[in-house]
């Protein structure tokens, strides 16, 4: 990883109002949106830029999804509105609903549903309808609603990796450096999460360091038995940047109902694409979840159980070294 | 000299501009110049596409994990680094990598390097990601060092970091 460096005189409003519109050359634009929030000016005018720039017609749809992503360094009530403003516009163009989306299932709070399943609804594309509709299921997760039917994206399970070669899971409690660290990333996209209420578990896996954000009030009998009535984001799993030593996170996991104290439990990527999917049973004590991992490209075969028990969840799994589905080729191009 | 091999990879290419393919010329020349000065080549230089659409939300890099999504979902079937060209890198990050990145493009965790194209530093962004690929870490006190944390910088690099980067297994003899 590598950070643009921009000298502290160029830090100032009048120099990245300009630069939010692509007229301060030293300043990328890119780069522009993230200084904003460290501006020493009242968080109403940053809003207030951040909002004058994702109202300029003249910006490109990249830029203004960069827009959108930074009304989030602004706190969750002023990016639920401004994400919901944006997603109302007549003519918003589709990458950006898309981001605003997706960013609004993070953030957003039941009242969101309506608006996003709007989107979904008028939505012209596969890649925007599936956004919309995996924000809502985030939302329906994150607060556990049950009067509202989502569809969760499809995933066939692999089969599992042969033990022979395969790399295990090594699975333990983190230090609190790590902790501190993990739960850092995951506010960054989650920002209501509260890290005092969060237990924070590790597994290494080849390369692989990550760390798993549970919800403490899962783990206690009300919290397992709720599993079994109502959807629930269970867990984020955040990934080490082997540069920064920094974690972001990269997984969610989602459970739901099945009836008869069966829960299914799905992990997918921030946008919704699944990536390990499973089945589990809960009882008062505990609950225990066979996983395995989706046929996607890029993803290794990998099998692995989850326990939860009052104290703690356990992780034991094993993975192969490479992906058995191979990822998609770019087309071949000659040099413009 | 021995050579590591280069594919560029634009995603979201229906959005490439001129000046973006002039940025990447120059980039490319950049590092050329940068790794022969510690007896590394770039002898082949191949170029991919990946439409917007196809890329689906991944042209704009919003979290590092999106970046390492991207290098999970293509890969170009040879022996060449696969380096993926980004408009836009959200924050201020602007590029990311593995560190001694694998041979095998298929095989757990991030398998490409990603880097945003910023006019005057790609070549900068370029040469300190591929250098990660490559096995180097950064350096942290040394600015005018090509993998000091941030660009701009000296853009320079040493004989042990040479070193390094030619005992690589995607470096041809």
């Amino acid at each position: 990883m590598v950070r643009v460096e921009i000298p502290e005189e160029d830090k100032r409003p009048e120099v990245i109002r300009e630069a939010l519109r692509g007229r301060t050359p030293r300043v990328p634009q890119s780069l522009a949106f993230a200084l904003v929030s460290e501006l020493d000016i009242p968080e109403s005018q940053k809003h207030d830029m951040i909002h004058e720039a994702l109202q300029d017609p003249a910006l490109d749809p990249p830029v203004r999804v960069q827009a959108a992503q930074s009304v989030a360094q602004l706190g969750p009530d002023i990016a639920t509105s401004e994400l919901v403003r944006i997603l109302e516009e007549p003519t918003v163009e589709e990458p950006v609903a898309a981001t605003s989306a997706t960013l609004l299932g993070r953030f957003g709070e039941p009242e969101n549903l309506d608006q996003l399943q709007r989107t979904r609804e008028s939505a012209t594309s596969g890649f925007l309808r599936q956004r919309a509709a995996f924000a809502e299921t985030m939302i329906v997760h994150r607060f556990g609603l049950t009067d509202r039917e989502v569809e969760l994206p499809p995933a066939e399970s692999q089969p599992p990796p042969q033990e022979v070669g395969a790399l295990q899971f090594i699975s333990r409690r983190p230090g609190e450096n790590r902790r501190r660290r993990a739960l850092k990333g995951v506010q960054q996209e989650f920002p209501r999460t509260d890290p005092r209420e969060q237990n924070v578990y590790e597994i290494q896996c080849g390369p692989v360091l990550m760390e798993v954000v549970v919800p403490r009030e899962m783990l206690g009998r009300e919290g397992l038995q709720a599993l079994a009535r109502r959807p629930a984001l269970v867990a984020v799993v955040a990934e080490v940047n082997e540069e920064t030593e920094e974690f972001y996170p990269n997984l969610v996991a989602l459970s739901r109902p099945q009836g008869q104290e069966r829960v299914s439990l799905l992990l997918t990527r921030l946008e919704g694409e699944p990536i390990y999917a499973g089945e589990g049973s809960v009882g008062e004590q505990e609950a225990e979840f066979e996983m395995r991992s989706v046929n996607t490209a890029g993803i290794p075969r990998t099998v692995f159980q989850i326990r939860v028990t009052r104290q703690a969840v356990k992780i034991s799994g094993i993975s192969d070294r490479r992906a058995a589905v191979g990822a998609r080729s770019p087309r071949r191009v000659e040099r413009p | 000299m021995p050579g590591i091999s280069i594919n560029i990879i634009r995603v979201g290419s229906d959005r490439f501009t001129s000046s973006d393919e002039l940025e990447i010329s120059r980039a490319i020349s950049f590092i050329r110049s940068t790794y022969a000065t510690v007896g590394l080549s770039v002898p082949r230089v191949e170029d991919f596409s990946i439409s917007t659409a196809d890329a689906r939300g991944r042209d704009v890099i919003d979290n590092d994990a999106e970046a390492s999504a991207l290098t999970d979902e293509w890969t170009v079937p040879n022996n060449a680094l696969d380096v993926f060209f980004v408009k836009t890198y959200v924050g201020s990050t602007a590029g990311l990598s593995r560190v001694a990145g694998p041979c095998d493009k298929d095989a757990l965790g991030m398998d490409g390097s990603v880097v945003e194209i910023l006019t005057g530093i790609t070549g900068h962004i370029l040469a300190h990601e591929v250098g990660h690929y490559l096995g180097l870490a950064h350096r942290p006190g040394d600015s005018n060092n090509l993998m000091f944390n941030s660009v701009p910088n000296g853009g320079r690099l040493d004989a042990s970091q040479g070193a390094t980067m030619r005992s690589h297994c995607f470096v041809e003899p």
